[in-house]
């Protein structure tokens, strides 16, 4: 009898346990890729090479393992973004050819466009989320913090 | 006489603008919304790519999947992996044409009703579509609007039967597109 209680309570610490954990799992947010260490940390210019030769290589390494990566590079265009979002576009041989960064709404208020100037050096950290082709090229970075 | 031609050299220039120029938008968003009594599902896509080609009446969309952003990380992660596989299709596509376009209708400010008619590629999945939406033009700005529906099982995505209470059969899509003139 006593036996059996006593499993019957580790069986249900057990579900509690694993409710717990389920529970957190399913709420869990989305990692903060502004906030995470860089685990590629290259030039912009660079990134956007491993795209424009080898999309689909590229697409695995940095896009699908969900990769931090830092980039630098220089300021070609900066946008405000309906919800208030910053994009920065850093410049790339082609005039057509970008690496646009978007920041997070939290990083895009901390910021002064005007401290963002045509032609600035700016270190920038995101998510990279893959690399658009219908107007010239462009491999796209979101969730960014400037990178001080 | 001279006064006549530039009075009228006004009045059509803003037709040549349209049908001259190309419009572009990097920064369009594509929000997906479903709803069940279990689950909502939210995400934002604020990276579209879009061009319309004022000479030729087309619209164009590329969407990264990626780019989806939601809040819970789970969810994103089922999204790219079980249900849109982004690895294996990285982007969603559109290419149309609009079917009552005429150049004349976009001269001046207002919002016009349009339809576009064109191929729409979801999960390597390419369908026939019509939708419905609204251009605003102000003072040279266009911003394009839609809101339809899409049935995921119409584009090979299968939603497993236990999580059919979570995940609903048709996602609507909200669709804003502000662009520059090129």
């Amino acid at each position: 009898m006593k036996k059996s209680y006593k499993i019957l309570m580790i069986i249900a610490l057990l579900a509690v346990i694993g409710g717990a954990i389920g529970y957190y799992m399913y709420q869990k947010p989305v990692k903060n890729f502004a906030d995470s260490k860089a685990d590629y940390t290259l030039a912009a210019s660079a990134l956007f090479n491993e795209f424009s030769t080898n999309s689909e290589e590229a697409v695995k390494k940095y896009v699908t393992a969900d990769k931090t990566v830092l980039v630098d590079g220089i300021i070609s265009d900066t946008k405000k973004n309906d919800d208030g979002t910053i994009t920065i576009f850093l410049k790339m041989q082609s005039d057509d050819d970008f690496v646009s960064c978007t920041l997070t709404l939290d990083a895009s208020q901390k910021i002064n466009l005007a401290d963002y100037p045509k032609g600035k050096s700016v270190k920038i950290k995101g998510q990279c989320s893959g690399m658009q082709e219908l107007i010239g090229k462009e491999v796209i970075m979101i969730r960014c913090g400037i990178s001080a | 006489m001279k006064k006549y031609i530039s009075i009228i050299a006004l009045l059509i220039l803003p037709v040549f603008l349209f049908s001259q120029d190309k419009y572009i938008s990097r920064n369009g968003s594509i929000r997906i919304y479903s709803q069940t009594a279990a689950e909502t599902i939210d995400a934002t896509n604020g990276q579209i790519a879009s061009a319309i080609d004022g000479s030729k009446g087309t619209l164009a969309f590329d969407v990264i999947i990626k780019s989806f952003k939601f809040k819970k990380a789970l969810m994103e992660e089922h999204f790219n992996e079980n249900y849109m596989q982004s690895e294996k299709f990285p982007k969603s596509t559109f290419k149309g044409k609009f079917t009552d376009f005429d150049l004349k209708n976009f001269a001046k400010n207002g919002t016009y009703n349009v339809t576009v008619d064109g191929d729409l590629t979801i999960h390597g999945v390419t369908k026939k579509v019509t939708q419905k939406g609204t251009l605003e033009v102000k003072d040279g700005k266009v911003t394009a609007k839609s809101k339809f529906t899409v049935k995921v099982g119409d584009y090979g995505i299968e939603i497993p039967s236990v999580v059919k209470d979570k995940v609903a059969s048709t996602i609507e899509l909200q669709v804003n597109i502000p662009y520059d003139k090129k």
